[in-house]
C-alpha cells in the first residue's frame, strides 16, 4: 500500500521535506514504516526515529498504529526541554 | 571540604551595606548537594514565613552546584532562589552561561542578598574580594548595556554577571536575571525581588580553580560522553540538536499537540497550520544565525546568536529563541512572523523579561480583546487581533517598558486580570505564573509537575512528562500507578539541577554518568539510593517552604484548558481529558505527603534526616 510521509523540524532537514510516497507491505504498522524508512536512509535514520513522534491523518499515532492504503503520516522529532 | 565546592558562601545584608563572609559546611553539602537544594536549605533557615517577597526581608540566593565550573560536561548552571512575588511561594529558576561557573573561580559557592540598599548598588567580586558599588549610572540600561558598561568601568574583559533590565528594576513581577545578554534565571519574578533590593547587578572575576576529588576521573567521563555523542545510539538526533538547538523541535510540536496554540484553546494542525509551523522552527530561522553558542563546559551546545539586518526588525547580536520562546510567541498567538519572534525574545532579553510569562500574557490580552473584555483603548490603541505580529511586538515593547498598558501587564496575567476586573477565564496559569508551553494533553505528566511540584509551572522539573513526548499512547494516558516513577524522575531532576548541571545532559549521557560525575567531583559515593534520598530531601525542604506559608495542596490549580475538562473535537488531542488529580494523588502517595494538607509524613521526614528544622515547623513537641 502507498503511504505518504511528511518530516518536520530538524527531520526535515535529514529526510527532507517533501512529501515522500513509501509503499509498505498491507497490514503495516508505522513501526513497520520506520523499518522502510530506515533501510532507505541507512546511516543515521534509525537513531533519529527513536525520538520521533506520530501523526497519522491528523490523529494521533504511536509506533503500533496500523496504517491503510493512502494514509498521510507526519514524523517529528523531539528532544523535550527549552 | 568536598570536592567542587568553594566552601563558602556570602551573606549581603543591602540595608547596612555589609558583606559576611560563612564557610559552607560540608553537612550542607552532602545533605542538599548544591543550586536549589541548598538555596532553599538556607532560605528556610534564614527567613521567616509570611514576608513580603517584594519587601527587605526576602532573602534572594544566587547558588551553584558542585559540579558548576568543575569541568564536568554540562556542569555551568546556577540557581536563583527566594520567595516568588508572583505565586507568594517558593521559587527557584536556573540559568547556564558562564556566570555561574566564574562565581565559583572567583571564590564563592553562593551569594545571599537580604535588605534593601538606599541607593542602586552592584556586587562586584574580584578574586575573593566582595564590595558593594554604586549603581546609580547603570539605572537604566538593559541587560546587555549594563554588561558592556560593567566591563569597561572594570577593565575586565572577562568579567561575567547577572543582571536585571529595566522590569526588575520597576518591580515587573515578569521580570528575570539575565547573564551574558540572553542566558535567563528568568521565571517567578526573581528579577522583581532583585530589583526591589536596588541590586542592579552581581559581577564575577576570578582565577580560582575549582578543586575537585578525581580529575582524571572527570576527564575520563568526559571522553565516554564524547564517544556516546559520536557512536551512541542517539549520535543524529544530538548532531542536529547541537546544530538547531530546542528550535529544531517547534515546527513539529506545533502541529502533534505538544505546543499549545492560541491561548490553549486551539489546535496545531488546524489553527495554525504546516505552513506556519514551518515558519518558526529553526530550520527556517536559522537562516540568521551568524555564530554557534555554547554555555560553559557544554560539548552539544544547542545555543546560536543570530542577526536580522534588515526588514521591519532588524537586530543586532541576538540570542536564537529557545523553543518555549518561539511557541510563547508564536503559536500561542497564531503568529508564524519568524522576525517578530526574533524581535520580542530580544525585548524581553534586554528588559529582562520572561519570555514564558511574557507570550503567555500576551496571548491573555489577545483574547481578552477578540472576545470584547478589552478595549482598544485599554490596550493603547493596539489592533491584537490573533497572529498580528506588528500588534504583538508593539505590545511587547510597551509591557519591556513598562509603558502604558505595559506598565500593567508586565506584572503578568493574574496581575493584569485583577487590575481590569476581566478575563479571569482567559487565564492559563497555576498559582498566577503563565504555563511553560508543553501540552498536558499531549504528555500527561507535564501536569502534575506544573501543578503540585513546589516551583509551580514548570518545565524543567522532573516528572514523566518530557518521557512522554515520545512515549506509547496506551503508556502515556494509562494514569494508574505513575506515582513512583513520576517520583523516581522528579529526585534525580532535583540532585541533577541542584549539582548545576544541564537538563540536556540526559541525551547523551550512558545511564548513570551523572552520579559518576557527582563522586568524581565531590570524592564522596554516590550512587541510586543516595540520589534517591537526596533528591527526596531536596524536593520536601522546597515543598516545607510552601506549607510554611500557609499552602495546601488544593491552592495548587491548573485552568480547564490545560486538562482539557472540555475535550478537543479535532486533531491530535481530540478526545483527551487528563486525570491530573489521580496523577497527584499517585504522586503524594510515593512521595509521603498527605493528598489533602500536603504535610510529608513524619517517618518519611526522619528517614530522610537533614530536615530537623522542617519536623520541628510541622510536628513541634509530637517529634
Amino acid at each position: 500500500m502507498k503511504i505518504k510521509v511528511k518530516f518536520f523540524g530538524i527531520a526535515s532537514v535529514y529526510f527532507g521535506s517533501d512529501i515522500k510516497q513509501m509503499e509498505i507491505p498491507e497490514g503495516s504498522a508505522i513501526a513497520e514504516l520506520l523499518e522502510v524508512i530506515a533501510r532507505d536512509w541507512e546511516n543515521g535514520a534509525k537513531d533519529f526515529l527513536q525520538r520521533a513522534t506520530f501523526v497519522v491523518n491528523q490523529s494521533r499515532a504511536d509506533r503500533s498504529t496500523l496504517l491503510n492504503n493512502g494514509d498521510e503520516v507526519m514524523i517529528m522529532f523531539t528532544m523535550g526541554g527549552g | 571540604m568536598l570536592g567542587g565546592y568553594m566552601g563558602k558562601m556570602l551573606f549581603v545584608d543591602l540595608t547596612k551595606s555589609t558583606i559576611t563572609e560563612k564557610k559552607l559546611t560540608e553537612d550542607l553539602a552532602i545533605n542538599f548537594i548544591g543550586g536549589y537544594g541548598l538555596g532553599a536549605k538556607i532560605l528556610y533557615d534564614i527567613m521567616k514565613p509570611g514576608v513580603k517577597p517584594l519587601g527587605p526581608d526576602n532573602v534572594l540566593g544566587f547558588v551553584t552546584g558542585p559540579a558548576t565550573g568543575s569541568g564536568a560536561f554540562f556542569g555551568s548552571r546556577y540557581m536563583v532562589v527566594c520567595k516568588s512575588p508572583v505565586t507568594n511561594g517558593w521559587n527557584d529558576a536556573n540559568s547556564g552561561g558562564y556566570f555561574g561557573p566564574e562565581l565559583k573561580k572567583a571564590g564563592f559557592d553562593a551569594i545571599f542578598f537580604t535588605g534593601t540598599a538606599e541607593k542602586p548598588v552592584y556586587l562586584w567580586i574580584n578574586n575573593g574580594w566582595p564590595e558593594l558599588r554604586n549603581a546609580e549610572h547603570l539605572w537604566g540600561k538593559d541587560a546587555r548595556e549594563t554588561l558592556t558598561a560593567l566591563i569597561e568601568e572594570t577593565g575586565e574583559n572577562k568579567l561575567r554577571a547577572a543582571v536585571i533590565g529595566p522590569a526588575g528594576e520597576k518591580k515587573a513581577l515578569m521580570a528575570g536575571i539575565i547573564n551574558e545578554g540572553h542566558r535567563a534565571a528568568a521565571r517567578g519574578g526573581g528579577g522583581a525581588v532583585m530589583g526591589s533590593k536596588k541590586l542592579k547587578a552581581i559581577a564575577a572575576r576570578g582565577n580560582a580553580e575549582v578543586t575537585v576529588a578525581n580529575p582524571e576521573r572527570i576527564k575520563e567521563i568526559n571522553r565516554r560522553v564524547i564517544d556516546s555523542m559520536k557512536n551512541g545510539p542517539l549520535k543524529e538526533p544530538l548532531a542536529g540538536f547541537g546544530q538547531q538547538g530546542t528550535g529544531s523541535t517547534t515546527s513539529g510540536s506545533a502541529l502533534n499537540g505538544n505546543t499549545p496554540v492560541k491561548n490553549w484553546a486551539g489546535i496545531g494542525l488546524i489553527d495554525y497550520g504546516e505552513e506556519a509551523a514551518n515558519k518558526i522552527g529553526s530550520a527556517a530561522l536559522d537562516k540568521y544565525k551568524s555564530k554557534k553558542y555554547a554555555c560553559a563546559h557544554c560539548p552539544l551546545g544547542c545555543g546560536a546568536e543570530y542577526e536580522v539586518k534588515e526588514g521591519p526588525w532588524p537586530i543586532g547580536p541576538t540570542e536564537r529563541p529557545e523553543y518555549e520562546t518561539a511557541a510563547a510567541f508564536g503559536t500561542l498567538l497564531l503568529n508564524s512572523n519568524g522576525e517578530s519572534i526574533l524581535k520580542c525574545n530580544d525585548l524581553c532579553n534586554r528588559a529582562g523579561l520572561d519570555t514564558i510569562s511574557t507570550g503567555g500574557t500576551v496571548a491573555w490580552a489577545m483574547e481578552c480583546y477578540s472576545r470584547g473584555l478589552l478595549t482598544k483603548d485599554e490596550i493603547d490603541g493596539i489592533e491584537l487581533t490573533w497572529g498580528n505580529s506588528e500588534a504583538i511586538v508593539a505590545l511587547t515593547e510597551k509591557i519591556a517598558r513598562g509603558e502604558g498598558c505595559g506598565a500593567i501587564l508586565a506584572n503578568g496575567s493574574q496581575f493584569a486580570a485583577n487590575h481590569w476586573g476581566r478575563g479571569k477565564d482567559c487565564l492559563q496559569t497555576v498559582m498566577g505564573i503563565e504555563l511553560p508551553l508543553h501540552d498536558p494533553k499531549y504528555a500527561p505528566g507535564f501536569v502534575r509537575s506544573y501543578q503540585y511540584d513546589p516551583t509551580p509551572g514548570r518545565h524543567v522539573k522532573g516528572g514523566l512528562g518530557h518521557s512522554q513526548e515520545v512515549g506509547d499512547l496506551k503508556d502515556k494516558y494509562n494514569y494508574h500507578g505513575t506515582g513512583f516513577l513520576d517520583l523516581l524522575d522528579t529526585v534525580n531532576n532535583e540532585v541533577l539541577s541542584s549539582a548545576g548541571f544541564c537538563l540536556f545532559m540526559d541525551f547523551p549521557c550512558p545511564e548513570g554518568l551523572r552520579n559518576n560525575y557527582i563522586e568524581a567531583i565531590t570524592g564522596r559515593m554516590f550512587n541510586m539510593q543516595q540520589c534517591y534520598i537526596a533528591g527526596k530531601r531536596i524536593l520536601n525542604m522546597r515543598h516545607a517552604f510552601n506549607l510554611r506559608e500557609g499552602f495546601k495542596l488544593s491552592d495548587f490549580v491548573v485552568s480547564e484548558r490545560v486538562v482539557g475538562v472540555t475535550s478537543q473535537e479535532e486533531g491530535p488531542l481530540a478526545g483527551v481529558t487528563v486525570d491530573n488529580e489521580l496523577l497527584g494523588r499517585n504522586f503524594f502517595q510515593a512521595v509521603e505527603w498527605d493528598p489533602f494538607t500536603g504535610k510529608p509524613t513524619l517517618e518519611s521526614l526522619r528517614a530522610l534526616g537533614g530536615l530537623e528544622n522542617v519536623i520541628n515547623n510541622l510536628y513541634g513537641e509530637e517529634a
